[in-house]
């Protein structure tokens, strides 16, 4: 093999490796803006099977537990957002519910005390309609509903709209997190 | 050779630029203010924010990223920015008390900003809670006030847009301000001391309700609302045996009620036996730690009286709920002497 031959060659291996390293990174940088789609799909199909919500909801003076059968999720957040679904949709064995209506899972996230943010639109604060009881209950609903099904979850904290309101419905703080606010009864 | 020497290492410079730009970390960049609070959100991958060294010296906030970044997001901003390879600066254009949290979730470096004022305004708040615990510690050392010598604080629930319950064209809020008023007329006239949490519609936070409570140092407190039943309900204070921890002390879940419970206890028994008095109703007693009434030095009651679907709230009904309260009262006072 000519010197003529081998410089050739080992200038096309390196124009193919530039190349291979130029694609690798234009193609990462499009997956990576396209990863929160990805996730959107996995929360909303995930794989094929089945499993199970528990989901608390008020009844009368005290919670009744509802199973809700769902595609299954795997990712812990896609888990919590589905059972916060499950709850703002109300119970299915009764016409009248008290969680307020039309209210919308805005956000998500959990911080490094594993303290789980729910973020909702206004409507929870608007559309609540009752007395202490009711308020006690419609919280410690929510709170029930989601660290019976989510591993790792210290408490609860609801956020309206991204922000902190000092009360749901006047009689109970919702600026704190859930635990020590609605214990049980 | 030469060439080909040549010809590999541009190629080698080349791919190293490209990689040095691409590889430069986004971080993205959010915030919103309001009333004096600010937040500055910064996201990106948890390895840059995990890594990241923030310093904190009001007005200005440093953060150190272990790698280049790339700043996007939001523009029109109330603070300025001044990014440098990996270092960013946050200068702020006053000073204020800056909060700062690494959270995930998504991986995120958010700061928390008070200005001076409101931070002034809270310890403000603060101190005059203290003084009204000091005083409300000097009350009680003295012994129960005689029955004659009465100090009442009258909370009218809801108010402003917390319009409570809402039945027709009555609310809570109104109703619930009309009985704490005329509440305040009787008793006034029996020659007791009465103060009101709000004496027209408007909103007043859990907060600033509990401390005008701790600043009067009742002998008696009462909290007026609606239930949704047809029931009358009185909610007593509730102490959890863990709400001594540390947890609770940290999110200001005062517990002064603890050394009033059983005065307490002892004024829902005299008002459940005045309403089987007056209207042979159901009286339920419920336990719950309201805020209300877990953080008031003072003997107090949450009444909820029966949902105006059940109860037509006209004067002479209203007449008959006082009047209730009052006897209510009055056998509270004869147990306590």
């Amino acid at each position: 093999m000519n010197i003529r031959r081998l410089s050739g060659l080992i200038l096309l291996v390196l124009i193919f490796l530039g190349g291979a390293a130029g694609g690798y990174l234009y193609f990462m940088k499009i997956f990576s803006n396209e990863k929160p789609a990805e996730e959107a799909v996995e929360t909303l199909t995930g794989r094929e099977d089945i499993f199970s919500l528990r989901i608390y909801y008020p009844a009368g003076d005290r919670l009744r537990i509802e199973e809700r059968r769902l595609s299954r999720r795997t990712v812990q957040i896609a888990i919590a957002e589905a059972a916060v679904e499950e709850y703002l949709k109300g119970p299915s064995s009764v016409a009248v519910s008290s969680i307020p209506r039309d209210v919308r899972l805005l956000g998500l996230y959990k911080d490094a005390d594993r303290i789980l943010y729910v973020d909702l639109s206004d409507e929870f604060r608007r559309n609540f309609q009752g007395d202490a009881l009711t308020e006690f209950l419609i919280l410690r609903g929510l709170y029930e509903s989601l660290v019976s099904n989510i591993q790792d979850v210290q408490d609860v904290k609801v956020l309206i709209e991204g922000k902190e309101i000092e009360t749901l419905g006047g009689h109970l703080y919702l600026l704190y997190p859930l635990k020590n606010m609605v214990p049980h009864e | 050779m030469k060439k080909i020497i040549f010809i590999f290492l541009s190629i080698s410079v080349l791919m190293a630029v490209s990689l040095s730009a691409q590889l430069k970390k986004e971080v993205l960049l959010k915030f919103s203010k309001q009333e004096g609070h600010m937040r500055i959100v910064f996201e990106a991958e948890g390895t840059l924010i995990n890594n990241a060294k923030v310093t904190i010296s009001s007005p200005q906030i440093k953060i150190e990223f272990p790698e280049t970044f790339n700043l996007t997001g939001q523009k029109d901003l109330s603070f300025e920015l001044v990014p440098s390879e990996k270092l960013l600066v946050i200068n702020l254009k006053e000073k204020g008390e800056i909060k700062f949290f690494r959270l995930s979730s998504p991986a995120r470096l958010v700061f928390d900003i008070q200005k001076k004022e409101i931070q002034k305004k809270k310890q403000t708040e603060k101190k005059i809670e203290k003084q009204a615990e000091k005083q409300t510690e000097k009350t009680v050392e003295k012994q129960p006030v005689p029955i004659l010598s009465m100090v009442f604080v009258i909370d009218a629930g809801h108010g402003g847009y917390d319009f409570g319950i809402i039945s027709g064209d009555v609310s809570e809020k109104d109703i619930s301000l009309s009985l704490a008023k005329d509440l305040n007329t009787v008793l006034s006239k029996k020659g007791k001391k009465v103060f009101l949490t709000r004496k027209v519609d408007q909103y007043i936070s859990l907060a600033d309700r509990i401390n005008l409570v701790n600043q009067k140092s009742p002998d008696v407190f009462i909290s007026l609302h609606f239930s949704i039943s047809e029931n009358f309900i009185l909610y007593s204070p509730k102490f959890e045996e863990q709400d001594s921890n540390e947890i609770v002390d940290f999110y200001s879940l005062s517990s002064r009620q603890k050394k009033y419970i059983e005065k307490s206890k002892a004024l829902s028994d005299s008002i459940e036996r005045a309403i089987k008095d007056k209207f042979k109703a159901n009286v339920i007693r419920r336990e719950i730690p309201l805020p209300i009434l877990n953080s008031v030095g003072a003997p107090s009651v949450l009444i909820e009286f029966p949902s105006p679907r059940f109860l037509a709230y006209d004067q002479q009904m209203r007449a008959r709920l006082i009047n209730l309260i009052i006897n209510g009262i009055t056998l509270y006072g004869r147990s306590s002497l």
